[in-house]
């Protein structure tokens, strides 16, 4: 990918979680849709201000141990039937209530992956370089104890002085404009 | 006892439901972040700290020594004979492993039930559960006899041509501590990736914010990825909670199976998951009375949490007391036969009744004193509390072991069992090798998750009226 | 999006509603008409009333569930805490004074022992042994737990745990309401007592109730133990009650006071629970099973196999079915868990499974039936029987409901209920 150049967009930071949803309740109905915010802990509100109600990790999750259990049950079945049968006490061949156990440990071990790596990939994570992290109020506040929000550049509606200005209708602390 | 109308003074308890508070009043964001990330984050490491890891290094060194003779000589070192061929190695190994249950227990279950104060005892609840089952897999392993064919245990495809054999117990344990170890690394770091995003951020150091950086894989707390890490943090939860309970079910299985007077009965799944439950929160109040102590984290580990880990030790204990009371009513009064008969007399007055007396001691009688609140909030009865729960439940599971084994249907087949200096040393060392880790852990990683303790501050809340409050405490 | 923010007001009335009699006088009517299907079957049936008194067990076993199971709920509300807890708090408190129609129910049982159980039937094992009446091994069983299974023991214990729990009972009730009429600065006062009777009230309570599922159900069977049994029953009464308390609170969610204080997030956190004894009762289930299954022994395998052959395999695969597969598939799902009509289904699906989850627990005790799953008269009576005494209980307990305020409102947890919920729980 080339480097982009430019401006990312503009980080307007707040002390409180009550100003952000309400700028970014503001923003949302203002036509703003390419923005996030980004707070020191979760903030369900916040979502649900830009319009993110769905996540995907759920159906991921499920996926993942419907894979595990019938990957398990029939590696289980198969050596147990065909591939290697053995009497043991005279027990069937397709000893199903013993196949249970390791089924059902699979079925967790793959739903458990599914879930973990499933959110990093939706979030789009690993990214260990991003153009926020250029914004040195965002380094030291954003994981610690401030609320940014961020109206980006390639939202149609982005005109950097109108957004600058928008922004500051809601007293933000700061508003810092974040170049790629 | 309770009295009606007495005034509340104590800022730690709070005024409206008599409780202890969960955190201690005047914390902002910035405060938590710092009380928590000093830890880590300070170039001064306390001296303190260096002397208990040599310590718990040497001793872990003793597991070393053993467990390369053992390599070297085979498993005739330890006091293992027929008909105990289970000596120290499955009782270490079923006490390990039950021990990290809590850790599991504690963020899952609670997290479920919404339970606040557990967010600050939770990450090393769960780091403890880590270490735990490090130090619980090893016992099979080297018990095997030959450690480096342990590979066999898979089914993997091979030249010989030959599968594991999914009817026994010791097969689906392969795969229920596997998976529970992997699962509960997994939900640990999951749950420390914004942490370590906090700790990038505030790390002086160049190394330090290389290899947090690396670690929090760019984390930058955007409310999209905090929805979807909630949900996977939910579902992580509500999958090892039945994992917890199935880990010690197959453990337990591992006896139930077989056709044992003492072993085959069918209390067995929740007696013996109740019990680790138990010895494992006894080992977080074990670990958290120390810790609390010496980083100064009473604010944020509180009498609250001290109190609601003694009523969870205190419901374990009573499921706990109720498998035994079942299996006893049974076997004396209600089986009709003459093995269990034999099996229970001889538990509690054969040769090795003293171990049956003393587990009752520990794990049923002295815990009867948590039900006074008095013993719940004292941090050193509670400290002292958690030590004889975990001798209990190590003679628990010694007297399954041992007493069932010795003694079984056929009198010519009888025999005794006696631990050798080896068998200690290994259990010692292993003990050793759980506090080194331990110590690593807190100085190298956030030991109380930070993201969910600001969550829990008055001021995380959003105001009716948006916009217009300025908080307070900044 | 602003106006979600704002809390919410206590409705001034806080009585049940009108409809509540309503739902009584349908229950009254269900109940006569199977008590008239019931005793005409029984006089059809042919078999001296043996499978009316079969199918009361059942019936009884599943209203005293509600009763003591509920106050047992209650209890462990008190303990665990939480906002749920406030909501069920006083349909549970009603269920709890139904104990007196548990113990009328249960008087027949201790009446007509000697045609339920082997035991009573035969107080003299060895007699009947040579009388080739029972065999060899429910002869030894018998002599062995004379101590035990014995008429005298029977009555002695089931009434001695019927007055304990009336006790508790007793004052679990009267507190609440002193505790409402008390002011709000006595809250911690009153939070410690509870917490004081409740925490002792649990400890009895699955003592008392492991001795009754040992006397009444698994004493069908003499020859066969368990040690886990009790505490199936246990986790079978709180399946059963959570499925009842939420198909009250969502049928009284109708009309206020309900309607105000029944927040999505809290019907979400019932519908978890009953996910979690969903997976609890099936994990003993199977637990216990694959341990005798593995086991193999002759001395335990067959109560599994007088349960599995001779057609009862299809009834054992359709309890799991019901009492599992079903609520548990569907109760994964978030949103089915927030969506009333939805949630219904799967509570009244997970009662019906207890019923038939009785039922398999106790017909094939019998000789007639093991091992030969076949239709007769008298097995309809597993139907119409339960049926009546289930319709009867729930009238008196609708009119447990009608008799105080269906909110505690002396309690700190109302203000929190009474706050705007998260969008995301």
């Amino acid at each position: 990918m080339p480097m982009r150049e430019g401006t990312y967009g503009l980080l307007a930071e707040f002390d409180t979680p009550s100003q952000l949803v309400h700028a970014a309740e503001n923003a949302y109905s203002a036509g703003y849709r390419r923005m996030d915010c980004y707070t020191p802990y979760p903030l369900e509100e916040a979502a649900a201000a830009i319009g993110f109600h769905k996540d995907y990790v759920s159906l991921v999750c499920l996926l993942g141990g419907l894979m595990g259990v019938a990957a398990m049950f029939s590696l289980e079945t198969w050596i147990s039937v065909w591939s290697y049968p053995l009497n043991i006490a005279g027990r069937p061949y397709f000893s199903w209530p013993a196949f249970i156990v390791p089924a059902y440990e699979w079925t967790i071990l793959y739903a458990g992956l599914s879930a973990a790596f499933g959110m990093l990939a939706l979030c789009g994570l690993p990214k260990v370089y991003h153009p926020l992290f250029n914004a040195p109020n965002f380094r030291s506040g954003a994981t610690s104890d401030k609320f940014f929000l961020c109206l980006e550049s390639v939202d149609p509606k982005f005109d950097l002085g109108e957004t600058r200005s928008f922004l500051e209708g809601f007293t933000p602390a700061s508003i810092v404009e974040v170049e790629y | 006892m309770a009295t009606k109308g007495a005034p509340v003074n104590d800022p730690m308890i709070d005024p409206i439901t008599g409780e202890y508070v969960v955190v201690a009043p005047g914390h902002t964001f910035k405060s938590v972040t710092e009380t928590i990330s000093r830890i880590v984050l300070t170039p001064h490491t306390p001296l303190g700290w260096y002397a208990g890891f040599a310590l718990a290094g040497g001793v872990a060194t003793v597991l070393l020594v053993a467990v390369l003779y053992l390599f070297l000589t085979g498993v005739g070192i330890w006091g293992i004979t027929i008909p105990i061929a289970w000596g120290f190695a499955i009782i270490n190994f079923v006490w390990w492993i039950g021990i990290g249950h809590a850790g599991t227990l504690i963020s899952a279950i609670l997290l479920l039930f919404k339970q606040g104060w557990r967010n600050s005892i939770n990450r090393f609840a769960e780091a403890m559960t880590i270490f735990a089952v490090v130090c619980a897999g090893m016992f099979p392993l080297i018990h095997v006899g030959r450690p480096w064919l342990g590979y066999w245990l898979f089914p993997y495809p091979n030249t010989m041509n030959v599968w594991p054999q999914f009817r026994s117990p010791l097969l689906w344990d392969v795969f229920a501590v596997s998976t529970y170890a992997t699962i509960s690394v997994v939900f640990w770091y999951i749950g420390m990736i914004p942490d370590l995003g906090t700790l990038r951020d505030r790390s002086k150091s160049k190394f330090g914010q290389f290899i947090y950086g690396m670690f929090a894989m760019g984390w930058r707390g955007s409310v999209r990825h905090w929805v979807r890490y909630e949900t996977a943090s939910l579902l992580l939860a509500g999958l090892a909670t039945p994992l917890v309970l199935s880990v010690h079910t197959v453990i337990s299985f591992d006896f139930a199976v077989a056709l044992l007077p003492g072993w085959h009965t069918t209390i067995f799944p929740p007696y013996f998951v109740a019990g680790a439950v138990y010895s494992g929160f006894a080992m977080v109040i074990t670990l958290a009375v120390p810790i609390r102590k010496f980083y100064h984290l009473e604010d944020l580990i509180t009498l609250r949490h001290l109190d609601n880990m003694a009523k969870v030790m205190l419901t374990t204990g009573l499921i706990v007391a109720y498998g035994y009371a079942m299996e006893v009513f049974m076997a004396y009064c209600y089986s009709a036969s003459h093995w269990e008969y034999f099996m229970m007399w001889n538990r509690m007055f054969g040769p090795m009744g003293w171990a049956y007396w003393v587990l009752i001691t520990c794990n049923i009688a002295l815990p009867q004193f948590m039900w006074f609140r008095y013993v719940r909030t004292s941090i050193p009865l509670m400290f002292l509390m958690s030590l004889i729960v975990n001798t209990g439940m190590w003679f628990e599971r010694f007297v399954i072991v041992v007493t069932s084994l010795y003694r079984d249907y056929l009198p010519s087949s009888w025999g005794t069992y006696r631990a050798t200096t080896w068998d200690y040393a290994t259990f010692v060392g292993t003990l050793g090798l759980f506090t080194f880790l331990f110590f690593l852990f807190v100085r190298f990683l956030p030991m109380i998750p930070m993201s969910e303790i600001r969550m829990m501050l008055p001021q995380a809340k959003v105001q009716p009226e948006s916009g217009n409050v300025v908080e307070a405490g900044h | 999006m602003a106006n979600g923010h704002h809390a919410k007001t206590l409705p001034a009335e806080l009585n049940a509603p009108a409809f509540v009699a309503g739902w009584r006088m349908k229950a009254l009517a269900v109940g006569a008409a199977f008590s008239v299907i019931a005793i005409i079957l029984g006089f059809l049936s042919g078999d001296g009333w043996n499978h009316f008194l079969r199918a009361w067990l059942v019936g009884l076993m599943l209203c005293f569930g509600f009763a003591v199971g509920g106050m047992a709920l209650l209890m462990v509300q008190y303990l665990s805490g939480g906002k749920w807890g406030l909501l069920v708090r006083r349909p549970l408190e009603a269920m709890s004074r139904t104990l007196p129609v548990a113990f009328v129910y249960f008087l027949p049982i201790g009446f007509f022992m000697k045609k339920l159980y082997l035991w009573a039937q035969y107080p003299d094992g060895k007699a009947a042994y040579s009388q080739h009446l029972i065999n060899a091994e429910q002869a030894h069983a018998i002599i062995f737990k004379k101590g035990i299974l014995n008429p005298t023991t029977f009555w002695a214990t089931s009434i001695v745990c019927f007055l304990i729990w009336a006790g508790f009972g007793f004052l679990l009730n009267s507190w609440s309401l002193k505790r409402d009429a008390d002011t709000e600065p006595n809250v911690p006062y009153w939070q410690k007592k509870f917490e004081n009777i409740s925490g002792i009230g649990v400890v009895t309570y699955s003592i008392l109730l492991t001795a009754c599922a040992i006397l009444w159900v698994m004493s069908l069977d003499p020859t066969w133990y368990s040690t886990v049994y009790g505490l199936q029953f246990l986790v079978g009464q709180g399946y059963a009650v959570l499925a009842l308390v939420i198909l009250t609170l969502i049928g009284l969610s109708n009309a206020e006071p309900i309607r105000t204080i029944f927040r999505v997030t809290e019907q979400h956190d019932l519908g978890k629970l009953c996910f979690a004894f969903t997976m609890l009762n099936m994990y003993l289930a199977f637990a216990s099973f694959l341990i005798i299954w593995s086991g193999n022994s002759p001395e335990e395998i067959p109560w599994y196999l007088d349960r599995i052959r001779g057609g009862w395999g299809v009834i054992a695969t359709l309890d799991v079915i019901f009492h599992w597969l079903i609520p548990f598939s569907l109760l994964l799902s978030r949103d089915l868990k927030r969506i009333k009509g939805r949630l219904v289904v799967v509570c009244c699906i997970m009662l019906f499974a207890r019923l038939w989850d009785t039922f398999w627990l106790v017909e094939p005790n019998f000789a007639d039936a093991r091992r030969n799953l076949h239709f007769s008269v008298g097995i309809l009576e597993y139907i119409a029987v339960p049926a009546a005494m289930i319709a009867f209980w729930m009238a008196y307990y609708f009119t447990q409901l009608t008799t105080r305020p269906l909110v505690a409102t002396n309690d700190p947890h109302v203000a929190e209920i009474l706050e705007p919920e998260h969008a995301h729980a």
